[in-house]
């Protein structure tokens, strides 16, 4: 039995009076959100509206978030949100982007070494230096958000306006698809000596940043660039 | 910017035609209007397209169970069925989507979306054996020549070495050019001293 709500589509309707704990039951990968964004456990019976109350977060935000991750044709309305949902955005994307380089890719990487181990010197170091490859493709890709766009945010929202967002987007490298492509090598082409629980476990790890990845670049594109262009035809 | 080619084959010009002007005011180029299948086949290669709109009829008068079998060009591409006739269990069956000449044309749009999305976002199709002339793309590709070189290389058109690359892609699930060199490594299909590693 659940305990939320769902429509004529079997999603789950997300709703400021819903209960963290439904939230958490409808999907439970929106534990990592609440995680990036420093919610404390237990919750108790708090609902998202007094969650968001108490954390200082417009409860709009905060279920567009949940949103994009538990739909793939979400259309989000950014009109509605203000520069301070950008920063909130942004503090939630820096956090998702620790969460990458801390925990997954570290993990991957030591996943990789682990599978190789028994391959042949040939095989383990040419697939040892593409997954060493991408890992630096991501950290260049972050960095560059870190170092030169959420400054600029930062900035705007302190009443500087230079028009920069397209600039930054033009930038905006997809780095989804050299993960699918380890994804298709690890479970298709990798010879048979290497070791099948290490195997999935590599997957399961790949399969979650390559998840969280999409979620990450629709946050950017579908709400975070809209709303810092508003921002910038307002203020310009 | 339109995002994706198509061809319709359906023996009805204005049927045809009318289905054409339809999608160009979307999201699809219309790259050839056919009235036979053979004539499509004959320019396939060199159009890369996504998705074959194909008249019921002529799949009717095609008489195959299994058309992607028979005709391999078709495996990498969304088939769809456009229903002029009533049509046979077996035809739909083989389609990526049907859609119905009283269909309006956001139903149209989506239906065909669908077919196209589904089709290039499943790489473990029917074959998974890269043909002689794809290794060939495949070992240019990894040793990091671009689509003019190779066609000038292999005496092909560009467009035929884009139509290779597109079933590497969908044979392998690879699509970077890193990720195919590791392909091509771990098949020997290349000196691991021509690599750059």
């Amino acid at each position: 039995m659940t305990s939320y709500k769902i429509d004529g589509n079997r999603q789950v309707i997300f709703s400021e009076d819903m209960k963290l704990i439904e939230l958490i039951d409808a999907d439970y990968h929106l534990l990592s959100v609440l995680l990036r964004l420093e919610i404390e456990l237990p919750f108790g019976d708090i609902s998202v509206k007094q969650m968001c109350l108490r954390y200082d977060m417009s409860p709009t935000l905060f279920l567009m978030i949940c949103r994009i991750y538990s739909s793939t044709d979400y259309e989000p309305d950014y009109t509605s949100l203000t520069m301070d949902d950008a920063l909130c955005l942004m503090k939630y994307l820096r956090a998702s982007h620790r969460y990458y380089l801390n925990t997954l890719l570290p993990r991957i990487s030591a996943g990789v070494d682990g599978v190789l181990q028994l391959c042949e010197e040939r095989q383990r170091n040419v697939l040892g230096k593409f997954c060493r490859d991408y890992v630096d493709e991501v950290r260049a890709h972050l960095d560059y958000e870190e170092r030169e766009m959420f400054p600029y945010i930062e900035s705007l929202s302190s009443g500087k306006a230079e028009c920069m967002m397209d600039e930054f987007m033009d930038n905006h490298t997809d780095i989804c698809e050299k993960i699918d492509d380890m994804k298709s090598i690890i479970i298709k082409y990798l010879p048979e000596s290497c070791s099948i629980a290490q195997r999935c476990d590599l997957l399961f790890d790949i399969f979650a940043l390559r998840e969280d990845l999409v979620r990450h670049t629709l946050l950017e594109m579908k709400i975070l660039a809209p709303l810092i262009k508003q921002e910038e035809r307002r203020t310009k | 910017m339109k995002r994706y080619k198509v061809v319709i084959v359906e023996p009805s010009r204005m049927i045809a035609d009318g289905l054409g002007l339809m999608l160009s005011e979307g999201e699809f180029e219309v790259v050839g209007v056919y009235n036979n299948f053979q004539k499509l086949l004959e320019e396939f290669s060199s159009l890369a397209v996504d998705a074959v709109v194909i008249g019921s009829q002529v799949v009717y008068s095609l008489k195959q169970a299994n058309m992607r079998f028979v005709y391999p060009e078709l495996q990498h591409v969304a088939l769809i069925l456009l229903a002029t006739t009533v049509c046979e269990e077996d035809f739909i069956r083989q389609a990526d989507g049907v859609i119905n000449i009283y269909d309006d044309v956001s139903h149209i749009e989506r239906k065909l979306l669908a077919a196209i999305e589904q089709s290039q976002t499943n790489p473990y199709s029917d074959s998974h054996e890269l043909s002689e002339r794809e290794r060939d793309v495949l070992v240019l590709v990894a040793n990091g020549l671009a689509n003019k070189e190779i066609a000038d290389r292999l005496n092909i058109s560009i467009h035929t070495v884009v139509s290779h690359r597109k079933n590497i892609a969908h044979k392998t699930g690879i699509k970077s050019v890193a990720g195919l060199t590791v392909y091509a490594m771990l098949n020997n299909l290349l000196d691991p001293a021509d690599v750059n590693l």
